[in-house]
């Protein structure tokens, strides 16, 4: 296993220190573009924009998870991994691990600089400690994602990926334009945005559901391991290149 | 396998660089004692938890050791379990804990009163408390890179796995100790303090350096150790609160019947108590050896 995730760091090394490096370049650029206006409460509003590319971060980190699966779509791997004395199964466990990993690592470089940031007296409150819910966020799609793509191959998957997204958006422009009284009037939504942050009980309700349903991802992930297990055979069979 | 010679010159190294800039940054950037006590630079506490990391990096590198034997894999074959298990276990030792100190050390204390009794905010804290350490993994890998997956081998080359834990367990107390004398964990106001609170951390870090040490030889790997680190930070402040308040917000408390060195030894007892336990199995003939760790490597 830590040869695999040896070989899984360094062959996505390139591509993750670009990620991260463009999104602390992002980081810093909004940082002093929003410092230097010299507005008033600047260090709330530097905090909430701040969610942006730390939002990029962990999504462009979590990309080199999902490329690494794409890398190794040869049948020629495939054969050599299955003939390891650790098996097709550790290689694709390690790429799991990998996937958290990277995550790991992104949420730390955010929290670093939102510390030193802090330490410099240009942030405030800092919203780094909301990134691991987008975390679990982030391993629930690929939960869902990467299974399609260890069977159908990262083409396949991807068009699988982009029709989901498709079907959700429509599923929720409908919903809000015939289901919802006010149509795309978003005021109501915001007034229980409030009402749930003023009300405590609600606010303990609401939270225990997004920790719960966050808990819930990590079988959930672990059992997206052994679906990619049981198909990655399958896959490579019928859709790998030579 | 190397000399002797050359495992204590390795462990003399590690501790220092290990030591030196946590004192260095407690001497800057900690001010204040007991409840005031705060620590001035975020970036420094960040930080300080990756020293052992650093350190053992550092030793390696220099000595030339190489990076065998890190305990960097996932662990053997059925490691799984011992990744949420023994988080579960402490997080009930946790909550013992919690219910030991409101009833013997808090005035006037009763289970319907505080916050714990409601079943949402008891979730709520419990849940937030996992993925708050869960979020800090980092933090514990930074420390249990350092001890469990180098100080801990390296003393084993000189000494028997328990007394390797107790000499761990002794230098990850001293390497608290910046925090300790400013009245982290336990307070000022014992009458033998900082004694007293030195003293009683060390047993702590014995007792829990015994789980980790237990956990990170049966799988092999130092993550679950992290895990289990990381819970531990995240859930116990989370369970206190939840024993101390009568409301969500924090506004009315049961007060200390006694210090609050009584009060942390009381809910650190039933972990020494589970740390004593993993001891015992430390014991065990059938343990892995260091050579092994080799193979699985």
């Amino acid at each position: 296993m830590l040869g695999m995730l040896y070989k899984e760091f360094r062959l996505n090394m390139p591509a993750l220190l670009i990620g991260l490096g463009v999104s602390l370049v992002m980081m810093t650029l909004f940082t002093v573009m929003l410092f230097v206006t010299d507005a008033e409460d600047a260090e709330n509003v530097i905090s909430m924009v701040l969610l942006i590319p730390e939002t990029v971060m962990l999504v462009m980190a979590s990309a080199t998870g999902g490329a690494s699966f794409g890398g190794d779509e040869r049948k020629k791997w495939a054969y050599y991994t299955v003939s390891l004395p650790c098996g097709y199964k550790t290689a694709i466990g390690a790429k799991y691990v990998y996937n958290v990993m990277v995550l790991i690592i992104a949420k730390f470089l955010i929290e670093l600089y939102t510390v030193i940031v802090g330490d410099a007296g240009i942030l405030e409150n800092s919203s780094a400690s909301l990134m691991i819910y987008l975390i679990f966020l982030i391993l629930f799609v690929q939960s869902i994602e990467l299974p399609t793509i260890v069977r159908f191959g990262t083409t396949v998957s991807s068009y699988f990926r982009i029709g989901l997204i498709l079907t959700a958006t429509i599923a929720v422009c409908v919903w809000f334009l015939y289901f919802k009284p006010d149509g795309l009037d978003l005021s109501g939504v915001w007034e229980y945005v409030f009402d749930l942050m003023e009300g405590s009980e609600s606010m303990i309700k609401a939270a225990n559901i997004m920790n719960i349903c966050c808990l819930a991802i990590i079988p959930l992930y672990y059992l997206s391991y052994r679906l990619s297990c049981r198909l990655y055979l399958k896959g490579v069979e019928e859709h790998y290149a030579k | 396998m190397p000399s002797k010679k050359d495992t204590v010159k390795r462990i003399v190294i590690f501790t220092v660089l290990a030591y030196l800039p946590v004192y260095i940054m407690g001497a800057v950037f900690l001010k204040g004692k007991g409840t005031e006590m705060e620590i001035t630079s975020a970036t420094a506490g960040l930080l300080l938890m990756f020293f052992p990391t650093i350190a053992n990096i550092l030793t390696r590198v220099t000595t030339k050791e190489g990076f065998r034997n890190t305990y960097l894999g996932t662990g053997k074959k059925g490691s799984g379990k011992y990744y949420i298990l023994p988080s579960a276990a402490i997080i009930l030792a946790g909550l013992a804990g919690g219910l030991l100190v409101g009833t013997f050390a808090q005035k006037d204390w009763s289970f319907s009163e505080c916050v714990m009794s409601d079943g949402r905010i008891f979730t709520y804290g419990i849940t937030s408390g996992i993925i708050s350490g869960i979020g800090i993994f980092a933090s514990g890998f930074g420390e249990e890179f350092g001890w469990r997956a180098y100080l801990t081998p390296k003393l084993e080359e000189l000494m028997s796995t328990p007394k390797a834990v107790i000499v761990t367990g002794i230098i990850w107390s001293f390497w608290h100790a910046p925090l300790i004398v400013r009245g982290y964990n336990f307070g000022v106001e014992d009458i033998f303090f900082p004694y007293s609170s030195l003293l009683a951390m060390t047993v702590f870090c014995i007792a829990v350096a015994a789980i980790l040490t237990w956990l990170t030889k049966k799988t092999g790997s130092v993550y679950p150790a992290a895990v289990l680190h990381a819970v531990l930070d995240g859930i116990n402040s989370i369970i206190i609160g939840m024993i101390r308040y009568k409301d969500i917000q924090g506004e009315e408390i049961f007060e200390n019947r006694y210090t609050d060195f009584i009060t942390s030894c009381t809910f650190m007892l039933p972990t020494v108590i589970m740390g004593a336990v993993f001891f015992v199995l430390l014991f065990q003939k059938k343990k892995l050896k260091f050579n092994d760790f080799f193979m699985i490597m």
